[in-house]
Formats: structure tokens, sequence, C-alpha cells
């Protein structure tokens, strides 16, 4: 509210935010357009310039180091003569490959100091380029591969999808990986020449170039403008015109009558302009002197020839030692695979015709029938101890062998048994011989006794316990219900629990009369159950015996409900011989029950 | 609803980067401009500021214990006397792309409502017309039923339940509102109404132009003196730069 409040005396219209927008959009939308118009004197603006001088510099420098190291590299192989064959085939695989040559010169270097080979070293070139195009793997990467693969590191070249095993990269050859990829990678570099990848990439190649040919020219120019030929001297004369075209720039627009005047004599002078241009922001009047042609000693035809070949048989000299060093190195690990097996195999022999085994095997069965055959105790003392001795020695190989396959828990066994058998050899050999030691020495040497006739005898007696068992459960499973005729009342004459005295009623404890308590109970509920079977099978007598006797009627369904219904009949129950209290209980509870069913009316007298 | 711009200051181009150029090249020339730009503007200032009355228009405006939206709003003398400046500091661009370069402002509150108030409605807000709120309401004790009140509020409108309250505060601040815009000459359509005023706007007014003038030849000047140390710099093979 109170910003509002305000007279602008003076304000500058800086443009509207959408403009910017605009501008920022252009910006980037020409900024390769940019660089490249700069390449052609049609920079935008000082500091446009200067930049891209700078790349342009810059690029040139690494580009020239990267031929100097190449070229170095050929002289060092003795065939210096070839480096202008050698920029001839770069640069022209640049142009028809679209790469670039500061990528071409490094592979190309790297190779030819891998294979020393300059006809090798050119064919895995383009081999490495038909690969990278088809796998999408960078031609460095893939060069570096080619090297280590020439070499025999075949590890690397499993990333190019051979199909082929590590174990087949390992033993197969370089040359027939080689083939395998390339058979695989065929096309691709063709192919390739059509897609826009490819133009983009000549355009790239082509931009990298202009930058690198501008900037060799600006290294000469402000080279000598500086006052000397190397690079420093351009770059100090550089960052100067910079700085003063910078501050040039600041005084107030006095540098936009500068700026088309320099544009205008970047667009004017072909060769010349920038010597031109940084004489005039100087004051000095620059001339470029015409560059001197290099005179130097060129080798005969034949000379160079036979320098090839010479380099090219060293190459396949080299080649093959490394073959048969190769070859060398393979037969050797061959053989020691051999012995490893025969190693194997003898220890597995060892084994089976180890003599000192056999011999102590033999000596112990020997002393086994001897045992059998002794007759004194002499004897036996004797075959005691041959058998500690033979013992010992067995343990003593099994501690060697135990050491020799260095398993810790078979060592320490075999150790606890040697010294065991040390100790029975060093009771038998201090003359205090027990009985019972010789008769334990003896006893490992006798057979098991499989068959006890003690065990045998004690499990038949067992078995025939099971059996009497299980008849007697037979025996009562299938027994009937007890009747009165064997078991009168059911109750044993005198079977009863008598009556615990006041005595020991008192000096009893209360547990153990409560146990008697429940063991009376239980008793007489036992009773009681008898008794009620046996008043059943009374029952059923009497219903037999009133069928039997037609006289009342015999039986029918209202035999005890018609009007015939007898009375003051006697009839007599045949008891047996029982308890008279528990009988008349018993005729009791029948007539009860009869009288509860209905089959009863009437009183009898008992 | 759309607001009409301004009265366009004098335009004045490089102004931003001249003033960059002189605080890195030449700060001593940089300064110099800042003073003669101050000589220039502090009469102007001086001058609005006796249009401040030394107590309060409205004798309750100036209690401390206000509440509410008039809280910040408590009226000092001092403060508004000491919010009425100029800047020379370029502003942020407005919406049309123009930054300030020289500026008298009044920037306290009780100061801007002072220099404003009753510029745009000098009878003061009109007051809405007073209609009747309706609101359905269901209550407990009474059931369904309905609230209904009268009211006057609306936005550009009087807020005060007071119908003359805005005629009456405009008639107690008293004072006399300037228009400082200068219509040119075949210049149509409404003019702009936000360059009246009670304070800066009428110093302004009164001035003339006479400060602008003097503004724009400060600027001149001082371009005209930096071109000078620099063509000096530049002859002599020295370099100009601070850095």
């Amino acid at each position: 509210m109170a910003a509002d409040v305000k007279i602008d005396i003076a304000a500058e219209f800086t443009g509207k935010k959408a403009f910017k927008q605009a501008d920022t959009a252009t910006q980037k939308l020409t900024s390769n357009v940019k660089k490249l118009a700069g390449a052609v004197g049609l920079a935008y603006g000082t500091s446009a310039i200067i930049a891209y001088g700078k790349a342009s510099v810059k690029a040139f420098a690494a580009d020239e180091a990267a031929a100097r190291r190449l070229t170095t590299a050929v002289e060092n192989l003795g065939i210096g003569f070839a480096n202008p064959q050698i920029a001839d085939y770069i640069a022209n695989l640049e142009k028809s490959a679209a790469v670039a040559d500061d990528v071409l010169r490094p592979a190309f270097q790297g190779l030819l100091t891998t294979t020393g080979s300059l006809i090798q070293s050119q064919k895995l070139l383009n081999d490495a380029i038909t690969i990278s195009r088809a796998s999408g793997v960078d031609l460095a990467t893939v060069t570096e591969d080619l090297g280590k693969g020439y070499v025999g590191i075949t590890r690397g070249l499993i990333k190019y999808n051979t199909g082929l095993t590590r174990a087949e990269l390992t033993s197969k050859s370089f040359n027939e990986i080689l083939g395998v990829i390339l058979k695989r990678s065929a096309g691709a570099a063709e192919d390739y020449l059509d897609t826009t990848a490819y133009k983009f990439d000549v355009l790239s190649v082509a931009t990298s170039n202009a930058a690198e040919i501008i900037g060799g020219g600006l290294v000469d120019a402000f080279a000598l403008v500086g006052g000397g030929t190397d690079a420093s001297d351009a770059a100090y004369v550089i960052e100067s015109i910079a700085t003063a075209l910078a501050n040039v720039s600041r005084q107030a627009g006095r540098t936009v009558g500068v700026i088309p005047t320099l544009i205008q004599n970047l667009k004017n002078l072909p060769r010349n302009i920038f010597s031109g241009f940084a004489g005039a922001q100087i004051g000095r009047n620059v001339v470029i002197p015409q560059k001197k042609e290099e005179v130097k000693l060129t080798l005969t035809q034949k000379k160079q020839e036979e320098l090839m070949a010479k380099l090219e048989k060293d190459a396949i000299k080299r080649e093959k030692e490394r073959l048969a060093l190769l070859n060398k190195q393979n037969t050797a690990k061959k053989l020691q695979g051999v012995i490893d097996k025969a190693n194997l195999a003898l220890n597995k022999g060892e084994e089976v015709f180890d003599m000192d085994k056999i011999q102590i095997a033999a000596a112990l069965t020997s002393q086994a029938e001897a045992l059998g055959k002794a007759t004194s105790s002499a004897q036996r003392l004797q075959v005691a101890n041959d058998v500690a001795r033979l013992n010992v020695k067995r343990s003593i190989l099994d501690l060697e062998d135990a050491i020799a396959s260095k398993d810790e828990a078979a060592i320490i066994a075999a150790t606890n048994k040697l010294n065991t058998d040390l100790k029975s050899l060093s009771a038998l050999t201090g003359q205090s011989v027990k009985l019972s030691d010789i008769k334990s020495i003896l006893d490992s040497l006798k057979p098991v006794d499989l068959i006890n006739q003690e065990n045998l005898n004690q499990a038949l007696r067992k078995i025939q316990q099971m059996l009497d068992l299980l008849a007697l459960a037979t025996g009562q499973s299938k027994a009937g219900v007890p009747a009165s005729s064997s078991l009168g009342s059911g109750i044993p004459a005198g079977d009863y629990i008598a009556p615990v005295s006041m005595t020991d009623a008192l000096a009893a404890s209360t547990d153990s009369l409560l146990e008697y308590a429940d063991a009376a109970n239980a008793r007489a509920n036992a009773f009681a159950d008898l008794l009620d079977m046996q008043n059943y099978a009374d029952f059923l007598s009497l219903i037999d015996y009133q069928k039997s006797v037609g006289d009342l009627g015999g039986y029918s369904p209202n035999m005890n409900s018609g009007a015939g219904y007898g009375s003051g009949n006697t009839i007599i129950v045949n008891t047996g011989v029982g308890d008279p209290n528990a009988i008349a209980e018993a005729i009791d509870q029948v007539l009860v029950n009869a009288a509860q069913r209905g089959t009863l009316r009437g009183y009898l007298a008992v | 609803m759309k607001q009409r711009r301004p009265a366009m200051p004098a335009s004045v181009k490089g102004g931003v980067e001249l003033r960059k150029a002189l605080r890195e090249f030449t700060p001593d020339l940089a300064k110099e401009t800042q003073k003669e730009l101050g000589k220039i503007l502090k009469p102007i200032t001086a001058k609005a500021r006796g249009f401040i009355p030394s107590t309060a228009p409205l004798s309750g405006w100036a209690n401390s214990n206000q509440k509410g939206s008039w809280s910040n709003r408590v009226w000092s003398s001092a403060d508004a006397k000491r919010g009425i400046g100029y800047k020379t500091t370029p502003s942020k661009p407005n919406r049309s792309g123009f930054r300030s370069l020289v500026r008298i402002q009044n920037a306290s509150v009780s100061g801007a409502i002072y220099e404003t108030a009753g510029r745009k409605n000098p009878q003061g807000r009109p007051q809405a017309k007073m209609r009747e709120v309706v609101i359905p309401t269901r209550r407990l004790d009474t059931g369904v039923g309905e609230e209904r009140y009268m009211t006057s509020t609306g936005k550009g409108y009087g807020k005060s339940n007071n119908p003359y309250a805005g005629q009456q505060f405009i008639d107690a601040l008293g004072g006399q509102i300037t228009n400082a815009y200068v219509r040119k000459e075949g210049a149509v359509g409404r003019s702009s109404q936000k360059m009246k005023g009670r304070a800066i706007f009428r110093a302004f007014a009164e001035d003339q132009g006479r400060t602008t003038a003097a503004v724009i030849k400060a600027i001149e000047n001082s371009k005209t003196n930096f071109e000078k140390v620099v063509a000096k710099g530049s002859g002599s093979g020295l370099s100009v730069g601070g850095r």
C-alpha cells in the first residue's frame, strides 16, 4: 500500500518478463548455431568470440597433443616415415566412419603399440568400429578390449554377447572369438551409415574439426602477437584481449561501435583475421609470416618397404613367441592336471594296497586264530602282547593319515586311539598284568556274540507270560454273567470288610480312614452291581418258569390282568444256597419290578 | 478492474548500467552523483514533510490502544514525516518493464493514509445499500427459524455502519489533495488518479517539474563525467576497471 505512494522521477525500460523468457528460449535454441556462427565470424558479442576462441584453442591443443603422441609411438616402432600415411588413414577413417580423429588416434595408437603391426592395427581398428556400431559400446572401450584380447586376455570380450561361455573364451584363440563377434556384428557399420545418429556424428566431427582448425589459426596468430610461437604465448594474448574487450564493453555502450567492426573484420579477412583484429586492438601492425615448409630427409621407397616388412615380421615373430609361450603355459597346466589326477588315483591305490595296513590286518587275524588255539595263560598273554603292538602300529598309521588329510577331528580321534593303545601296551610290557586287562584285549579279538542262549531263554519266558495273560483275558471276555448257582448271592462267605475298631480308628490317620472308607464303598458298590445282575437273572428264570406252568394261563401279555388271574397259588422259587436275606430282597425286588411293569397285581407272601 | 497506468516518469536509457558503471569504475563520481541528486530531492521532500500535520488529524487516531486492523495504523507525526524521502536505487521492474531510478516516496502507513485518503472518493467511500441478510437456523429450543439483520458492507464500499464515516474522516484530515499529473497535450481519456495526494504529490505538483529536470540533468552530467573519465583512462592506456 505504502509502496504505491511514490513519485517516479526517472525510470528505465528494461523489458518485460515475457520478452526475457522469449530471449532465453531463443538463446537456448540458437546456442549451437552460435558456436558454428562464431566459427565463421558471425559471433554476436565479444564474450562469444572470446569463449569460442578459447575453446577452439583448447580443442586444437588437445588434437595436436594426441597427434603428437601417435607420431611418437609410430617413430618408436621405427616406421616414422609412415606417419603421413597413418595421418591420411585416420583422416579418411574419420570421414568415412564419422568418428572424430581425437577418438581414432588414441585407439589406433593403443592397437599399434599392442600388436606392433601396422596392418594388424588397421584391421583391428576397422573391426573395432564395426563392433562398436553393433554393440553400442564406445570405440575406446572396444579397442581396449580387442587389444587385450590380442594378447590373450579375453575376459573383456564377454560383454559383446558372443554366446561363448567364459571357459570357451579362455580356451578359444583371439581370432576365433573375433570371428564370432564380427559374424554377429556384420552389417552394423553399413546400417549405421543410414541412421540420423551417423549424420549427427558427421556434423559433430565437422564442428570439432572446425574448432580445431580455428584454434590452430588462433594459436599461430596470437602466439605471434605475443612475441612467441607457443600456445602459452597465444593464451596470454587471448586472455589480455578478453580482459580488454570486457572492460571496453563495460564503457556505457562504447563497445557497441566496436563489435560490428570486429565482426565485419572477422567476416572479411579469411586468413589473417585474428592477427588483424588483435593488432587493431592493441595498436600494433601484426603480420604473420608465411610458414616455411619443413624439409625432411625421406627414406627411399625400398628402405621403407624393408622397414615395413621388418615391422610386420617382428610382429609375427612376437605373436608366434606369445603363442608358443601360451602353449607352453597350457601344456604345463595340462601336465599339472594330469599329475594331480595321478596323485589322486595313487592315493586311492595306496589306501587299497597299503602294505603296512595289509600286514597289520593279517597279523591281527593270525593272532585271533592263535587265541582260539591257546591253551595256557602264557600263550594268551603272548597273544595279548602282540595284539597290543599291532594296535599301536595301526593307530600310528591312522594318525599319519589323519595328519596328512588335515582333518582336525580325525587327528584328535586317532591321537586318542593311539594313546589308549599305548596305555594297553605299557600295561603289558610293565609286567603288571591283570587278568581283566588281558581279557579286555582278547575280547576285542572275539567276534560279537550274536546268539546268547540265556537272553533267548529269558525272551521265551517273557513270551510265555504274555501268552498266559492273553489267554486269561480271552477267557474272561467269553465268560457269561455269574449266576446264583455259581456265586450264590455273589458274596463269598466271610468276604466282607470288617468294621474298623475304635482303637484302630483313633490311632489311624485321617487319610488312611478316608482311604478305607473309599475302599469299602467301592467294594459295596461292586457287590451291589453283582446283586443287580443276579436279580435280573432270577427274573428271567421266573419268566421261563411262568411260561412252563400252563395252569396260570401260560404266558400272555394280559395274563396278569385277566379275570382268570390266579390267586392263592404258591410259587416256589429255587434260589439255591445263599444269604437268606439277600435272597428275600432279590425276590422282593423282582416282585416290585413286576408290579411296576404292571405284570403283577395283588401281593404275594414271600 | 484494470488499473490505469500511472503517469510515465522521465525515461532514461542505460540508467541502471550507468549507475553500476559509476559504482564500479568511478566510485567517487557515483558518490558525487548521489549527493547532487540528494540536493535536488531534499527540498521537495522537506516541503512534503511540511504538509504533514503535527497532531493527529482525528483525536482518536493517535490512540496507541487501537485494536484490529487499525492497530498498526496508529497516527504518528514523526513516523509520517520520517517516511517521506527519496531513493535512487533502481527498483524491481514493474509489470510494464520499467525500473524506477529516482523516486520520492511516502513510506509510512499513517503518512500514506494521510496522503491518499479521499483522492479517489473525496466524500468518502460510498455506503452500500442496506440489505437484509437472512440466515436459516435450526435451534433446539425454538426449532427451525431464521436470523435476519441489515448490513451494507461490500468490496469498495465503506465498512462502517455510519454512512457518513468516510466523509467525516476526510473532512477531519484537512489538507489539500493536489494532482501532480501533467496531462499531455492531445491525450484523451480519463487521467490517472494515482498522482494525487496531500503531501509528496502536492509538493511535487508545486515544484512544477523543476526537480524532474534537475534529476535528469544530474544523470546526464554523471554520464558525461563518466565518459570523460573513461576516455581519459583509455587514452592513457590505463584500465578504467576496478578489477
